[in-house]
């Protein structure tokens, strides 16, 4: 794996394979004044601002050993360098699974999904990362070998240190393992496609469903050019309109299911769509995948965190300011979670701090929290990809100083740069 | 010494200036009912005060920093474990008259409260709505919201719901310093660390919170509960285990045996059979079909298990009837013993068996009296050790037992703390799960909260980390049970758990 990032490229790349190789390593960069940058399998590497300095690529990919999985307990045990695919395909065979979903799951691994928050699709139904960890095993800047929380599904023993890493970029100490509490895979999963032609309706629709007598598995509120191809790859004609699109997957029991889709198809007739479509497996998995394409190839990605009806809000400001930037914007809302992605493909990487400010300018109307997940590196220079964290910036600047007083980990690439 | 607080005391003088007369206590007599939280330690607080804003929790912190004194926030009182108990003289501040409803936005399903306002409460109010607050202590009759927060608190619920920290999206808290900041949002999550994540469950250490900014569920259409009565704990354990590998998640799963099945049946004649050793209440909820299907998986489970009888309920007035002995046990028990001492521990589910076995042979060797109701879904035991307060002997073996439970859950690879916290009873048991530099690395945390000394604090202020609740959660802070003569030389927690 090559390790540059934004435009720099270090004197050196460690790759601990043991928990020993990953303390010392670390306490040498530490003592030696150096900083590092953190590795996984680099799927979300570029989230972040420019490190304020780079020697050492700390790689944790080979840092993998045995994982640990208690059925009976629904609990599993992995270390950092476990892909979320891998640990996925061994938690099946006993008919469970992560809560959470990540893109990528193939490369991405447990210690960077966790370190940097990966969302998913599954958000809708089972939150955050940081809903699932129990307990993690955390090195800190100095090799100082740490832990917190428990292996059992419910634990209050000191402060919960592993919530505070999680998201925090490996900013303060390396997640080298992490304990997760486990669900059962759903016996049926079921997705269906809806299509409207104007954001109100499609916004009623999705929004008395999450409100509504069941979770779904994922609801994704799509609109832009994105909705039209959507539409397309499910195998549906779309119309010659603009598109607002639903893409709903449900889980549950046979008869659950059922109940489900009549309700969804039921809503979905009632409040004038287009069309829809009660999707198979195939086509459902193409549909999904779509958004999964979209957002890899997208030039400009921001990801807001907000109330449901402010992502909605938000979509629609931001599909509005196509004319202000001139490039082509497309929005995913997750309505049960609360989050809205804009993907925007750039004619020019010219306009590129132009079209993020427009886009964070129309977020920052709305009480959220938002990411430029991806950018190029005038953006990354121009501005913070983290939003403001308000006054609670002195308190996070005394935190990491007080785990890592020479900015050895990660240094500059987290909110208010820290 | 601090001087004897008296109401022209400059202390009392200032907090009165703040709050007014009314809501500062300082005489002795009235100090009484804030000495303890429902565990056996208790301590005297130098004077409670009352605030009814944010502010005036602010400028509270920021007097009591001018005097020199330690800060202790309390909600209810009842996470049994000490954690409201004021060590060191210190001032507490009694959050009970910030009991408000702020702001409810039902599409959205937030609502934002005050700390004082009582866990039922917010459900009642979102009703309505066709809303409810999913974490469910025991004591959500009186616990608060805030005490929540700081406890991390559970309930039977949190088997398929998760615990508090699962449900706070936001808090407004007040820093050492007397500052109010934000952590987190109505929405989901933020940038930055997750400072919401820290604070809750860090036990009043780290500041005070004013406002709580939390999700709220839709109701569940369909609620069905089973009583399965069992003639072994074994089979009633393994009817545990087979649920959940049949992939079901229970809304609650709860479990008590003949002690407790003794304790409550002349409470509330339930007519349990004669030879059950076991009881477990089973309580699927959501969409109609789904509860449907996963009742009929339940009942040939119990069935397979060779359930004695079994028990169903789907209208309130039924199901209210099947619960009120899980709900009404720990209080039942005080026909067998004047007083209990409510063990919280953790075990992996798997070894839940084993561990139960293992507390009948300690209250055995130890001639103790225990009785069991606990979440069994989570593994999240709670042995109550049925004593007499008056006879110190009893006190003291209470006690030992109750370090003997918790090695036991700690060396079956549990915690410490399901939902109490760790207050002044566990704390001696921290070095059972955690190294030194575990310890150490949490304790920066702390010093990352509290800052630097306040410039114009005096220079007396002994350790001013722990500016909040002092002598709570960390190893050394109290002696559990020093008020029957326990000393830190009568603990002597042996084995620690292979964890990494």
């Amino acid at each position: 794996m090559n390790h540059s990032l934004d435009g720099l490229t270090p004197s050196s790349v460690e790759m601990p394979e043991s928990l020993d190789e990953l303390s010392q390593t670390l306490a040498t960069i530490n003592s030696s004044g150096k900083s590092t940058v953190l590795w996984g399998g680099g799927t979300r590497i570029g989230v972040g601002n420019i490190p304020s300095g780079y020697d050492v690529a700390l790689d944790l990919s080979k840092f993998t050993g045995e994982i640990e999985h208690e059925p009976g307990d629904m609990t599993v045990v992995a270390n950092a360098g476990i892909t979320i695919g891998t640990l996925n395909a061994l938690l099946a065979k006993e008919g469970q699974r992560l809560p959470f979903a990540v893109r990528n799951a193939a490369e991405a691994t447990v210690g960077g999904s966790v370190a940097s928050n990966a969302p998913g699709r599954r958000q809708s139904s089972t939150g955050g990362i940081r809903d699932w960890v129990i307990g993690m095993q955390i090195v800190l800047a100095d090799g100082t070998v740490t832990k917190s929380g428990g292996r059992v599904v419910k634990n209050v023993q000191g402060y919960d240190m592993h919530r505070l890493h999680t998201g925090a970029f490996g900013t303060i100490g390396v997640v080298s393992q992490a304990a997760f509490k486990l669900l059962p895979l759903p016996p049926e999963q079921q997705t269906i496609i809806a299509w409207f032609s104007d954001l109100e309706s499609a916004r009623e629709v999705g929004m008395g469903v999450v409100n509504g007598q069941f979770v779904p598995e994922a609801i994704s509120l799509i609109s832009g050019s994105l909705a039209r191809q959507t539409i397309e790859a499910a195998g549906e004609t779309h119309p010659t309109t603009e598109s607002w699109v639903l893409l709903v997957r449900l889980g549950g029991g046979v008869r659950s299911i059922e109940r489900q889709v009549n309700e969804v198809v039921g809503s979905a007739g009632a409040t004038g769509a287009e069309g829809y479509a009660i999707l198979s497996d195939t086509m459902a998995t193409a549909a999904w995948s779509k958004l999964d394409e979209a957002e890899s190839a997208s030039d400009l990605t921001v990801r807001m965190t907000s109330l449901p009806n402010a992502t909605v809000a938000a979509s629609n400001d931001i599909l509005s300011g196509e004319s202000e930037t001139g490039h082509s914007h497309s929005t995913i809302c997750d309505l049960g979670f609360g989050a809205m992605t804009a993907l925007v493909h750039l004619a020019n990487d010219a306009d590129a701090v132009k079209v993020a400010n427009t886009i964070t300018g129309r977020i920052s109307k709305y009480p959220a929290s938002y990411v430029i997940e991806k950018c190029n590196r005038q953006v990354k220079r121009d501005s913070d990809v983290f939003s403001d964290v308000g006054n609670s910036i002195s308190l996070m600047r005394r935190i990491k100083t007080q785990y890592d007083p020479s900015n050895t980990l990660n240094p500059g690439r987290f909110a208010g740069k820290i | 010494m601090p001087t004897e607080p008296s109401n022209d005391s400059p202390l009392i003088s200032d907090l009165s200036a703040v709050v007014g007369e009314k809501y500062v206590i300082w005489k002795p007599e009235d100090l009484l009912v804030y000495e303890y939280d429902g565990s056996i330690d208790r301590a005297t607080p130098q004077a409670v005060v009352l605030p009814s804003t944010a502010e005036e929790v602010s400028e509270v912190v920021r007097i009591a920093n001018r005097h020199g004194v330690y800060i202790v926030a309390r909600g209810a009182g009842t996470s049994l474990s000490g954690g409201a108990v004021p060590l060191r003289d210190a001032v507490v501040i009694a959050l009970t008259r910030l009991t408000d409803l702020i702001e409810v936005d039902a599409e959205n399903r937030v609502a934002i409260v005050e700390p004082g306002m009582i866990n039922l409460h917010l459900s009642q109010k979102v009703s309505h709505l066709g809303l409810f607050y999913a974490p469910d202590p025991a004591s959500q009759k009186t616990c608060t919201i805030g005490g929540n927060v700081g406890e991390n608190a559970g309930g039977p619920h949190c088997l398929a719901l998760g615990v508090t920290t699962n449900h706070v999206l936001g808090l407004e808290v007040v820093l050492a310093d007397g500052s109010l900041t934000w952590f987190g949002g109505t929405q989901r999550e933020s940038t930055g660390y997750d400072l919401r994540g820290a604070f809750v469950g860090s036990e009043g250490t780290l500041g005070i919170v004013t406002k709580i900014a939390v999700r709220l569920l839709p109701k569940p259409e369909t609620i069905h509960s089973m009583l399965a009565a069992f003639t072994t704990m074994d089979a009633a354990s393994d009817t545990v285990s087979e649920i959940i590998a049949a992939g079901i998640v229970p809304s609650a799963l709860e479990m008590m045996d003949r002690r407790t099945i003794d304790a409550v049946e002349p409470f509330y004649h339930p007519g349990y059979p004669a030879a059950a050793e076991a009881v477990l209440i089973v309580k699927v909820d959501g969409l109609k079909e789904s509860v449907e299907e996963q009742t009929e998986q339940i009942l040939d489970i119990c069935s397979n298990n060779d359930a004695m009888e079994v028990r169903e309920a789907d209208d309130e007035e039924t199901r209210a009837k099947l619960w009120e002995t899980r709900k009404g046990a720990i209080g039942a028990y005080g026909t067998i013993a004047p007083t209990y001492y409510l063990v919280d521990g953790v075990v992996p589910r798997t070894k839940l068996r084993e561990v139960l076995q293992q507390v009948d042979q300690i209250a055995a060797e130890l001639d103790v009296t225990v009785a069991n109701v606990f979440h069994a879904g989570d593994g999240n035991i709670h042995p109550a050790i049925l004593f007499n307060e008056r006879n110190p002997d009893e006190v003291k073996q209470a006690i030992l037992a109750g370090s003997r439970i918790l090695e036991a859950c700690v060396a079956a690879g549990g915690a410490l703390s399901g939902e109490h916290g760790i207050g002044i009873e566990k704390q001696a048991y921290m070095p059972l799960v955690f190294t030194e530099d575990d310890l150490e690395a949490m304790s920066r945390l702390r010093t990352a909260f509290i800052g630097e000394s306040p410039d114009d604090a005096p220079i007396s202020v002994p350790s001013l980390g722990e500016r909040f609740n002092p002598g709570k959660v960390f190893p050394g802070g109290a002696v559990h049970g020093a008020a029957y003569g326990i000393t830190a030389e009568s603990f002597r927690p042996t084995g620690t758990q292979d964890w990494q």
